[in-house]
């Protein structure tokens, strides 16, 4: 059906184009560029490309050519049903010369009368990403020379759109990450507050959080945590959980009973989620407070005359264990001049060192400053220098 | 950069199953330490003895695994790591021991 020579000098012209003018387009328009080429390339009526939705497991129409409404219409195939879920699920191609409820799920194409179809699957790094087909409206036998010349199209296309992506998907993390964490914490009288957050080198934005504002009783509330996983969804999930905490902080100023109701909204509303949390609530004269620790490591103090101590705030659960246990708060007094220090783990933790040593570095570079300035003397001593490998939040606060 | 993770399971003389691992758990083997666990603690409900004292570094995704099977666990860790466990709060959950070195070998 295709000649040979031909298609050969198109698809030399599909490289080109892919690896130079599209080399600047966003996911979406990549895909419909390439999509169009491949539609003449097999001489089809349509073309479209379904990417695998990994939280669903299901197939998306994401771009199309010839067949939009599929997309308009958000047309959605689980793994292993229906054509494109057959392709994705055997990661082989597939050619079907019968179309109707038997082969296919779309109604799109029942609707639109395609009368013969061939998939491939688009697989990156070993695993299968999506699907790529092609659609005629008359009848038509497609040859192993148009598989194999789709497959090719679909091996080409497959890591540009990965690669996009997940491009996509640090750049939403992050920019959620900087939404939901202000780099400049609220004024709050005699006390100075500061706060730092690092994405991983290797990880980017994970689901590190801090917050700090003020509570209806006068108090003040200190939050520091930390989502297990990376990525947009565990920024996605930190954003849920902080913002739950803040809710059940208008209500309670008992720090443990705070975060037994957030461990509660866990445990129905995000299962699978794992977090480890640090509640603070500091009572309105500023000299004492109440910690309740969920899995978290403690604060560091440092207070004029003292030596700096780790906390000894008594160990909670983390959040999410599915586990119902009692939680607890420890009371310390805030001295004068006295500077706390919250972090989450990747603070301390460095791939080969154990975490004790890391916590012993940390405390030697606790000391009662400025709060700004201890953010970033502890940032450069406990980095020295290097990437931070997880992420990191920091905050600092000081009576004065 | 990474120490690779050597896992080896069996049963002690005494009958007691263990599981040893020996390296780094992270998050690029996270998922096969929690797959050998699953396999090493089987359908029953026997204990499970966890040898982790050669474990340099433990992340948060290895700390999921164990708090999801923590009441069938007797844990075995080094001094450097034991800050971990305290905190996450799994010694109350689990069996721990702080063990030295190669003691728990």
């Amino acid at each position: 059906m295709t000649d040979p020579h031909d298609s050969l000098e198109q698809l030399r012209r599909l490289q080109q184009i892919t690896d130079a003018a599209l080399s600047k387009l966003g996911v979406e328009d990549l895909l419909h560029e390439l999509l169009v080429r491949a539609r003449d390339l097999l001489h089809a009526d349509t073309a479209t490309v379904m990417l695998l939705d990994e939280d669903s497991g299901d197939l998306v129409a994401t771009a199309a050519s010839g067949l939009e409404r599929e997309v308009n219409l958000g047309i959605r195939v689980p793994l292993g049903r229906g054509f494109a879920g057959v392709v994705a699920a055997g990661a082989q191609p597939v050619a079907i010369d019968r179309v109707d409820a038997t082969t296919v799920v779309s109604p799109v194409l029942l609707d639109e009368h395609i009368a013969a179809m061939l998939g491939v699957p688009m697989i990156t790094a070993g695993r299968v990403i999506g699907v790529l087909y092609v659609g005629a409206r008359t009848p038509r036998a497609f040859t192993p020379g148009d598989i194999e010349l789709l497959q090719l199209v679909a091996d080409r296309i497959a890591p540009a759109t990965q690669a996009r992506l997940h491009s996509l998907d640090r750049a939403t993390a992050y920019a959620l990450q900087r939404s939901l964490l202000p780099s400049r914490p609220p004024d709050i009288p005699g006390l100075e507050v500061a706060v730092r957050y690092v994405p991983g080198a290797q990880v980017g934005v994970g689901g590190d959080w801090y917050d700090v504002f003020e509570l209806p009783s006068g108090g003040i509330g200190v939050a520091v945590g930390d989502v297990a996983g990376n990525g947009l969804r565990a920024a996605v999930v930190m954003g849920r959980i902080r913002s739950a905490l803040r809710a059940y902080a208008l209500e309670s100023d008992d720090p443990a009973d705070v975060l037994t109701r957030l461990d509660r909204k866990i445990h129905r509303f995000e299962p699978g989620a794992m977090a480890t949390a640090i509640y603070a609530v500091i009572d309105p004269t500023l000299a004492t407070m109440a910690l309740s620790a969920a899995g978290h490591p403690p604060p560091m103090l440092a207070a004029p005359g003292a030596a700096t101590q780790l906390l000894p705030v008594r160990a909670n659960l983390p959040l999410g264990t599915h586990i119902s246990r009692p939680r607890h708060n420890t009371e310390f007094p805030l001295p004068l001049g006295g500077t706390l220090l919250f972090y989450t783990d990747g603070l301390v933790e460095r791939r080969a060192r154990p975490i004790g040593e890391g916590l012993d570095r940390l405390a030697g570079a606790v000391t009662a400053t400025d709060p700004d300035e201890l953010c970033t003397s502890v940032m450069a001593a406990m980095l020295n220098d290097e990437p931070a490998g997880d992420d990191i939040a920091l905050l600092a606060l000081r009576r004065i | 950069m990474t120490t690779p993770l050597h896992i080896t399971t069996g049963r002690a003389v005494d009958g007691v199953a263990r599981l040893s691992a020996v390296g780094e758990i992270d998050l690029t083997n996270a998922a096969e330490f929690a797959a050998r666990l699953r396999d090493a603690l089987g359908d029953g409900a026997g204990r499970l003895l966890v040898d982790l004292t050669r474990v340099e570094y433990l992340d948060s995704a290895a700390l999921a695994t164990l708090f999801a099977h923590a009441e069938r666990l007797d844990i075995r860790i080094s001094p450097l790591n034991e800050a971990l466990l305290t905190f996450s709060g799994l010694d109350q959950l689990a069996a721990v021991e702080v063990v030295a070195g190669d003691a728990g070998a």
